[in-house]
């Protein structure tokens, strides 16, 4: 009847409810603001029959597990409309809560979809571990380097035009939370203009972007190529302590 | 009475050995390979085909890529360079005293200096710089060209600063034709070779500047301060690694403007607020 039909809709929330304050549902925004959803139904009879899913929320085996949630439970086939009802209500509740897991899958839908994203994270690679810039600058360097790789363009979004731009761009929470998430770390320091402070994940062995191919025949003793900036400090202030050897007789240029 | 400390200039300072370039490992043990097969070409008066030696250096400015030929050109015409670390001479043999890296060294100058440390002939070294940010046109170009073509007879190196000016009304175009036909040591440097057509690129070998690593820059600054009575503070060097984004040339920068104050020299307020690697 359809009355009845009406509210199987506010009958199946109403029991989605129940499972959220259990625990078995859980609902979120993740890093990006993006609703989630995280279904585990355990220690019940009907548990068998509901595999474990987190998806976002509007992926359509979200849609399906809802579906045969429903029947299994109620004996009732939703209507369309009646799912999307009760997604829009999951969404809203998913406000409440954020986290900052970010799946893979859409770390890779934001590098592919989002050229700052894309062009920094391969610049970084080419660059020292640590860099800085001014703004205009920086634009300039990531324009040129996406001009000549292809990234200006990544889906319908265009790579920043002026350095303004790219400024708000790296301001974004979304865009901080993807770059955290890639190790890549951007400090936006306001001081005399807007600097830039680049630093990127550890090299594997802790060198500098090049591997040098040979050994090193730089005439000093053997140095660590290290990056760690406490280690190096320490070891300027020991070579300050000890006097000066007198270098070998260099020809001023 | 503290000791008086002779300073470079030392903005235009070049290293004096080897081992006082820092990163671009390749590119050096390269290098040093040409400097042994090219001296022993003119000991044993043979000049051999070099067509094949057409290289390309990449790196952004002030990397080393100019100190690094200036310095091969100097090894392999100096008179009494160490044959076994490959270190020229500081600067007291007829040749090097010439400066022969700086204003390059052609016809019978290149001549006059082809002798070995027993005063024995070898072949001369011919070495021409040629700045492309000094050549506006075409003409110009071929002028430079004509004059390559009809060097004296001997071992030619010819050196073309900064390449990528040239892409400029297409003008690299013509150095394909001299690459393929001349006899020479072709070296080409430039920071943009993405603005190179792929014709001229495929001809040469590339190299690409290697970055130091940071402790390594950070002792090689405070061996320079050092060395040039400069006073420092740790971590007013280890800023002006990070400042400079570990290229030396830039780094050198801070060195000299530190050397303007012989009392406070390098300071991390000096590093931090006066001075400014990168200006828009």
């Amino acid at each position: 009847m359809a009355t009845d039909r009406m509210n199987n809709d506010m009958l199946v929330m109403s029991r989605l409810d129940d499972e959220i304050r259990r625990g078995r549902i859980r609902v979120y925004r993740n890093a990006v603001g993006e609703p989630y959803v995280h279904c585990k139904i355990e220690n019940t009879l009907a548990a068998a029959h509901f595999p474990e899913i987190a998806l976002p929320l509007f992926h359509k085996d979200v849609r399906g597990w809802l579906n045969h949630f429903t029947w299994r439970i109620f004996s009732v086939l939703l209507q369309k409309r009646e799912v999307d009802r009760i997604l829009e209500v999951l969404a809203g509740r998913s406000l409440g809560e954020s986290s900052t897991e970010l799946a893979d899958a859409d770390l890779l839908d934001l590098i592919e979809s989002e050229p700052v994203v894309a062009v920094l994270y391969e610049f970084v690679q080419t660059k020292p571990k640590k860099s800085e810039w001014t703004m205009q600058t920086l634009w300039k360097e990531l324009y040129s380097f996406a001009k000549m790789n292809s990234h200006l363009k990544r889906g319908r979004r265009q790579f920043p035009g002026g350095p303004n731009v790219l400024s708000r761009k790296l301001r974004k929470p979304q865009i901080g939370a993807v770059l955290n998430k890639l190790g890549i770390t951007v400090k936006l320091i306001r001081s005399n203009g807007c600097k830039v402070e680049l630093e990127r994940p550890d090299d594997t062995e802790g060198q500098s972007s090049s591997q040098p191919s040979a050994a090193n025949p730089h005439e000093h003793q053997a140095i660590r190529p290290v990056d760690g900036r406490e280690v190096v400090l320490q070891r300027l202030r020991t070579k300050q302590s000890r006097p000066i050897s007198k270098p070998e007789g260099e020809t001023p240029s | 009475m503290s000791q008086q400390v002779i300073r470079p200039d030392i903005l235009r300072w070049l290293p004096s050995r080897w081992g006082l370039f820092l990163g671009n490992y390749r590119i050096i043990r390269h290098f040093k390979k040409l400097v042994r097969k090219v001296r022993r070409m003119a000991a044993v008066r043979t000049v051999v085909d070099l067509n094949k030696l057409c290289v390309l250096l990449v790196g952004e400015s002030r990397s080393g890529k100019t100190a690094l030929v200036k310095f091969l050109v100097r090894c392999i015409v100096c008179q009494e360079l160490d044959e076994e670390t490959l270190n020229p001479c500081p600067g007291s043999c007829p040749c090097c005293r010439e400066r022969p890296e700086q204003s390059g060294l052609e016809g019978l100058n290149a001549a006059i200096h082809a002798y070995g440390p027993k005063g024995e002939e070898r072949v001369p070294v011919h070495f021409s710089v040629i700045d492309c940010t000094l050549i506006q046109t075409p003409e110009q170009l071929r002028t430079h060209l004509i004059r390559i073509a009809n060097e004296t007879d001997g071992i030619r190196i010819f050196y073309f600063d900064e390449v990528h000016r040239l892409v400029h009304r297409g003008m690299e175009e013509m150095l394909l034709k001299a690459v393929e036909d001349k006899q020479a040591i072709w070296l080409f440097s430039t920071a943009k070779p993405g603005g190179l057509e792929d014709m001229f690129k495929n001809r040469l070998i590339k190299f690409s500047t290697e970055l130091p690593a940071m402790e390594e820059m950070a002792v090689w600054l405070s061996d320079r301060c050092e060395e040039w009575g400069i006073p420092y503070e740790a971590e007013a060097i280890i800023r002006v690694v990070e400042k400079s984004n570990r290229v030396v040339g830039t780094a050198l920068h801070a060195l000299a403007l530190a050397s303007l104050d012989d009392d406070e020299g390098l300071t991390l307020d000096l590093v931090e607020n006066d001075w400014e690697p990168r200006v828009d």
